[in-house]
């Protein structure tokens, strides 16, 4: 049981003068349970790998199987998928519609069937879990403030339960305490055996909260594996848009000046080695 | 998967033709004078005359003669309509009857005429569309229009308003889409059930448009208002339309083919 992108290949427009390879042979799986980082400049294809996971963009050629299910099978097995992958737009507050936060949350439940019961005990718990007051459930989404917004929309994707969690620059334009509080509730859905696959410009993130990182470049892939593999490759060579996170440009820096220090995205630590290198 | 195609918007096809580099003033005056033209045609040798200057158009300003017609698939239905009606309802020597149903000579005759008359009308009137740029057209309507300023009428505002509308068509197509897309990532279903349900399926991607429509309205306001816009008043351009001697000889040519087409057709 996994998401399971095979050679994914992406033409938008394809036969017009807008034509634009998007993806040019994409693999990658995605397990529960696993934090899944795709990391690339804009126009590496990341937004459009996304919307793949959960069959709003179809392969031109290659293949995207979500638990079996694949996206290029019969039309209705699009809404299964959907079912099982939740996506998180970039700027999800533009999606917002209802007359209340309630509404909003069990919008995504009610299209899928959910009993009336079911809705309301789901929607409660992600609340909870998403750190929003049970007392904002009557005010409407728009009276939110922006953090509050981010909060639901993201609520509302994971109310209906889906195995799979897909967030495209979640933290974007969200402030430092906002975006930490953020990253832990990913980490604790990651325990529940959500997979997810979280998409994202900033290298440093990756590398420290994922399991496993994918580097987009141009619709290619030039890295996927763990992050240490990744730390490693880039103390060799540079990666082809990529750009090191300033502490390993810090690391990268120090080692040239013959000091033995670890790359570490740790402050602490690379500052205890150094102390110690520095003494002998 | 294709929800919004952003290919069948926006008729102007750029390409370097004498009609393309003409003065916009000059387009839309020579298309307002061809429209009348085509609106006194009567007799079948004028219809041709007028089908084979479409061709020698369509050659000139290097759009192929497909897309022109393309133009008029709109307006199928009003001139089948038109000609219908003219078919059934005109009286005269009845040739053809079935019930209540009655066709003269004259009104085939007429059906024709309107007909045709209709579907010339659209097609000429799309070459404006097709070799002039949104922009030029409206520099160029905002200049005709600029002598009735002085009795009042917003030849600036008009134009303003038609080119923010015209630049804002392809962002919303754009929003539209991304909204469609997030709600059914959330299940949405838009194509299922009757015309109410999938009515009020719409629901959840209107309310977040009208939303965006409303902030980005005031974001342009905002950026206008701090860049000092103040309306037309000694507002100068970037690219001021010049008359030139090709807008004369064209000018003149439309004065000429018209009158001839309409003499011809008086006097056959």
């Amino acid at each position: 049981m996994s998401i399971r992108v095979a050679s994914l290949r992406h033409v938008y427009h394809p036969g017009t003068p807008l034509e634009t390879k998007a993806l040019g042979g994409v693999d990658l799986t995605v397990d529960p349970g696993t934090w899944v980082a795709v990391v690339g400049q804009t126009g590496s294809g990341k937004s459009t790998l996304a919307q793949h996971l959960n069959a709003l963009l179809l392969p031109t050629s290659g293949s995207v199987e979500v638990d079996g299910i694949s996206t290029t099978a019969a039309a209705s097995s699009l809404r299964m998928v959907r079912r099982k992958v939740g996506l998180v737009f970039q700027y999800p507050e533009h999606q917002l519609f209802a007359e209340s936060v309630l509404e909003e949350m069990a919008f995504g439940p009610r299209n899928w069937k959910f009993s009336e019961d079911d809705i309301r005990e789901t929607t409660t718990r992600t609340m909870k879990l998403l750190g929003l007051s049970e007392e904002l459930l009557a005010r409407s989404p728009f009276q939110l403030s922006g953090g509050q917004k981010r909060r639901l929309c993201i609520a509302s994707v994971l109310a209906a339960r889906p195995d799979y969690l897909v967030l495209d620059e979640p933290t974007a334009g969200m402030d430092a305490p906002g975006r930490r509080e953020l990253l832990g509730l990913l980490k604790g859905l990651v325990k529940e055996r959500i997979g997810v696959v979280h998409i994202t410009h900033d290298l440093e993130l990756a590398l420290a909260m994922a399991e496993q990182v994918l580097v987009l470049e141009k619709g290619k892939t030039v890295f996927c594996g763990t992050p240490g593999s990744l730390m490693d490759e880039l103390i060799e060579r540079p990666i082809k848009g990529l750009c090191l996170p300033p502490i390993l440009e810090l690391v990268s820096g120090l080692r040239d000046y013959g000091y033995n220090v670890p790359f570490t995205l740790d402050a602490v630590e690379l500052a205890d080695r150094l102390e110690k290198e520095m003494r002998t | 998967m294709k929800f919004l195609n952003h290919l069948t918007l926006g008729q102007y096809i750029p390409a370097d033709s004498p009609v393309h580099r003409l003065d916009p003033r000059c387009k839309i005056l020579s298309v307002v004078l061809l429209l009348a033209g085509i609106f006194m045609m009567k007799h079948p040798a004028a219809f041709i005359a007028w089908g084979i200057f479409l061709l020698f158009l369509s050659r000139f300003s290097r759009i192929p003669f497909r897309v022109v017609i393309q133009g008029a698939r709109p307006v199928i239905i009003l001139v089948i309509f038109t000609a219908g009606i003219h078919l059934f309802l005109t009286r005269g020597v009845t040739i053809w009857e079935w019930g209540p149903f009655s066709v003269s000579k004259e009104g085939v005759g007429m059906a024709f005429r309107m007909g045709l008359r209709l579907f010339f009308l659209v097609l000429y009137a799309g070459f404006l569309t097709l070799t002039t740029s949104p922009m030029e057209l409206s520099d160029g309507l905002e200049s005709l229009f600029r002598p009735f300023q002085r009795v009042g009428f917003p030849a600036h505002e008009m134009a303003m308003m038609m080119t923010i509308a015209l630049r804002f068509i392809p962002t919303l197509f754009d929003e539209t889409d991304r909204i469609l897309r997030a709600q059914l990532a959330r299940g949405a279903d838009l194509d299922h059930g009757g015309i109410f349900r999938r009515m009020k399926a719409f629901i959840p991607v209107l309310v977040p448009l009208f939303v965006i429509v409303f902030q980005r309205a005031e974001d342009l306001a905002q950026a206008m208002e701090a860049r000092c816009y103040r309306g037309g008043t000694g507002r100068s351009r970037m690219n001021p339309l010049r008359w030139k001697r090709a807008d004369t000889f064209a000018m003149a040519g439309s004065i000429v083919i018209v009158a001839v087409f309409v003499l011809m057709d008086m006097g056959a």
